[in-house]
């Protein structure tokens, strides 16, 4: 269904401001399954066979698909309609937050915490790889400010996300955080977490799952830019959840070491810089008690899929305002995991089929089964997540 | 004490892509597409007062500003936008290569005829 779950901070969207929301989630989820979905056959048909008749060989990688692909119409025509159904997706939910944020930013500021805590640390200095670009092409990203205390890039974030998902992540859009959280609680039954932090929470909805998944564990959330765990804690605190929101950076987190027995991120590395990827892992490394999980859900790595599906996979990284995703993506994660510090021994990945859109593939991978071939991961298209970490 | 309206900017960093060659059809797929939710919308608000008005003889602005509808209504509507949307963005088929169009058809020698005494016309006034 496309309803989102409701909260006291949701933004109110008028009538057809609704309406254009609602036709836009639908506008995305067809640009990208049925018009998307016609790309694996223009390539097949027209654009491989064109290219190895005039080339001789077949495209050797994604940038030569990516070019061929993106001289064909059709890849034009998808390509622009994804582009400007991107732009209409905050499009169709800023005027809603434009009207919304004097008042929301006064009652975020009153608010009388009943379960967790906010803490913000004005010194901490938002990174180039945050600050450069419009991750997503959100006006504003994570981080602007436009007056005291302000949170409506969260309040922007939490609505606009929501359209873009096209509700397919459940009505609270934590159908990710949901299944990782299950698989480490039926994977491993007698992990008992009491203190878990999770980098990159930005309005804490994959905080929360974890809160649900453990209720014994005491839960942190960091994150860099303040707008977002300022609205994040009216959030949790609105759905009666107790998580402890910090503003810090996860590349040098105030936390002392050994403080965690779980340190997760839900697809977070991708929007960072390469050498911020390195920080970070060594961060969980340190912040990690001896025994303890650092598990990370982000995009596959392309390393070994077709040109055509790490073409159509990196689309995002060119297009989508996403420069340090094309990077992300050719890392050698094991080798980067090892480098921070843990054992090689230690170290896992693995695909988990979503928990609410197939429970039964979910319960095979838990009782051991593995899913050999990586599948290209854009929200809308598939519902199995690659997940990768180590125990310390 | 209440603070400021302030204007959220509705564009976000960085140069815009093009993925044709001339620009001017991405903007034409923008203005497009963007009508499309148009259209949409009007629509929505036609199937909320066609609703309102089978519950209620007469029925004000406010009414229809404050409907929202139910699930099973949005569900409709969902199903309405998704066929809405195949019937707007029919995609030509892919094939291996495209069709020559209309230029493979011998132009009917009456045309010619035509184009040729108009070229002779407009040399002679010209």
């Amino acid at each position: 269904m496309p309803f989102q779950a409701k909260h006291d901070f949701l933004v109110e969207s008028s009538h057809d401001e609704l309406s254009r929301q609602n036709y836009v989630q639908r506008l995305r989820m067809h640009i990208l399954n049925q018009i998307g979905g016609g790309m694996r056959a223009v390539y097949d048909k027209r654009v491989k066979p064109q290219f190895e008749k005039s080339q001789g060989r077949a495209p050797k990688d994604e940038y030569e698909v990516h070019v061929a692909m993106l001289s064909d119409n059709y890849g034009q025509v998808w390509s622009t309609m994804m582009r400007s159904c991107q732009e209409m997706v905050w499009d169709s939910v800023i005027p809603a937050v434009e009207r919304a944020q004097p008042k929301l930013n006064e009652r975020i500021r009153g608010l009388n915490a009943r379960y967790g805590t906010l803490t913000l640390d004005p010194s901490v200095k938002v990174p180039r790889y945050v600050s450069a670009t419009d991750i997503h092409l959100m006006p504003g990203n994570y981080h602007t400010e436009r007056t005291a205390d302000d949170a409506s890039q969260g309040a922007l974030y939490d609505r606009g996300r929501f359209v873009y998902n096209g509700g397919a992540a459940g009505p609270y859009a934590d159908a990710i955080p949901r299944t990782i959280a299950t698989y480490i609680r039926r994977k491993w039954p007698d992990f008992k977490p009491a203190q878990a932090l999770e980098l990159g929470c930005t309005i804490g909805s994959s905080t929360i799952p974890f809160v649900d998944g453990f209720p014994e564990c005491e839960v942190h959330a960091a994150d860099v830019a303040a707008p977002v765990v300022r609205y994040g804690h009216a959030r949790a605190e609105a759905l009666g959840k107790r998580v402890h929101f910090h503003q810090m950076n996860a590349e040098s987190l105030k936390f002392a070491d050994g403080t965690f027995d779980l340190v997760y991120s839900i697809i977070m590395f991708h929007e960072t810089s390469t050498k911020a990827y390195r920080n970070i892992l060594k961060e969980c490394h340190r912040v990690l008690r001896p025994g303890g999980l650092m598990i990370h859900m982000e995009l596959p790595p392309v390393g070994d899929m077709d040109p055509f599906e790490a073409f159509y996979l990196d689309w995002d990284a060119y297009y989508n305002n996403e420069p340090y995703y094309l990077k992300y993506t050719h890392e050698d994660i094991r080798a980067c995991v090892t480098n921070a510090g843990f054992g090689n021994d230690k170290f896992f990945q693995v695909l988990i089929p979503d928990l609410a859109r197939s429970p039964q593939a979910f319960e095979a991978v838990v009782g051991g089964e593995v899913i050999k071939k990586t599948q290209v991961a854009r929200v809308g298209e598939s519902a199995k997540w690659f997940t990768y970490g180590a125990w310390k | 004490m209440s603070e400021p309206q302030i204007k959220l900017p509705r564009q976000s960093k960085g140069k815009r892509p093009y993925f044709f060659d001339d620009p001017a059809i991405d903007q034409m797929m923008t203005f497009l597409v963007e009508l499309t939710a148009e259209v949409s919308v009007v629509y929505d608000r036609l199937d909320t007062v066609e609703r309102l008005l089978e519950t209620k003889g007469t029925i004000s602005r406010a009414d229809i500003e404050a409907y929202r509808p139910s699930d099973a209504i949005e569900s409709e509507r969902v199903a309405r936008r998704d066929g809405y949307l195949k019937r707007v963005f029919r995609m030509h088929p892919p094939q291996a290569t495209y069709g020559k169009g209309g230029t493979t058809a011998k132009p009917a020698p009456a045309k010619k005829k035509r184009r040729r005494r108009r070229r002779q016309r407009s040399a002679a006034s010209g």
